[in-house]
């Protein structure tokens, strides 16, 4: 038990560390213009880059699955309806359908 | 304008992410107690790290055997884009520094895109909006997740692993109408997949980050 509690303190402080870095370090401080246009780009970044690697890894190696096409579905309706909660239906409900008949 | 979220603004950003906020914590709880983890650890843990690929790595790989420091590194490496996603949005973060420690734990991928506004811009209020009845809803469902695990099942059979892709990809789209922001993604994506075969896991992310150049251009 005591190991599993250490485990969890310790992934606790880490993430606490480095979620609170930038706003402790560089809280409330004006902005540079090319700080604010480089802060403007890394959402897509950092997302499109989670989005690649939940669709299309598994455990560190390229994999096209089942949920490659449940992704696509959500594409599909985003475009479609632009609704969040009806894309990750889909997502469901495609990559589920396709493990039923794989 | 105010930064003010009115309530039905707030519930209609909100209301999609209850969903997974739950079943993402559900899954949690059976994996963690599949992995030997009491429910009120997983619940805890759930409740503090509140970073959940992170939080499935650490867990599983302490399961098969891995050793804390494997486990704790490996955390690390998938929250590494913490740092960049914090300093990103640092300047909105005003008062005493307990104060910005405290604030900055609600930052989480999803409560992290929906608060940034165009411009670069932050809405910190918003951020809390969200993030705080996501984190309700994710530490009670890693609590039943827990306590049922065994009744369960796997959850990822039914299509969840889909649905966290889908939701960034749902979250994503607003930005994705501007030229600058699409070839970002792409980019991002390659970067990101490109890597994975050679990189540790988390770290193809931060190397995603190098495509905020590719938008440097209008």
């Amino acid at each position: 038990m005591s190991q599993k509690l250490v485990l969890v303190a310790l992934v606790w402080v880490t993430t606490a560390a480095l979620k609170s870095f930038g706003p402790v370090v560089f809280g409330g401080r004006e902005l540079a213009p090319w700080f604010r246009r480089v802060a403007d780009l890394v959402p897509a970044a950092v997302l499109a880059g989670l989005i690649a690697i939940q669709t299309a890894t598994t455990n560190g190696a390229l994999t096209l699955d089942a949920r490659a096409a449940g992704v696509l579905a959500a594409a599909g309706v985003m475009a479609w309806r632009n609704s969040l909660s009806m894309a990750m239906a889909a997502a469901v409900l495609v990559t589920a359908a396709l493990r039923l008949v794989m | 304008m105010t930064t003010t979220v009115g309530k039905d603004h707030w519930l209609r950003l909100f209301a999609p992410l209850a969903v997974p906020a739950f079943t993402l914590g559900l899954s949690f709880g059976v994996v963690a107690t599949r992995q030997g983890f009491d429910a009120w650890l997983a619940a805890l843990m759930s409740l503090t790290t509140y970073a959940g690929s992170a939080q499935f790595a650490a867990v599983t790989l302490f399961g098969a055997g891995a050793g804390i420091p494997v486990a704790v590194a490996t955390a690390v490496l998938l929250n590494f884009r913490y740092l960049p996603m914090g300093i990103a949005v640092a300047p909105w973060f005003r008062g005493p520094r307990w104060r910005r420690l405290v604030e900055a734990q609600m930052i989480v991928d999803a409560s992290w895109i929906i608060a940034q506004k165009p411009g670069g811009r932050f809405d910190k209020r918003l951020m809390h909006g969200i993030a705080i009845p996501f984190l309700i809803l994710w530490v009670t469902g890693t609590a039943l997740g827990a306590h049922f695990g065994s009744g369960i099942g796997s959850l990822e059979e039914l299509g969840l692993d889909a649905m966290v892709p889908a939701m960034f990809l749902g979250l994503v789209w607003p930005r994705l109408g501007a030229r600058a922001e699409r070839r970002v993604a792409i980019v991002a994506a390659a970067i990101a997949l490109a890597t994975t075969p050679f990189a540790p896991p988390g770290v193809p992310v931060l190397l995603a980050l190098a495509a905020v150049l590719a938008g440097r251009q209008r």
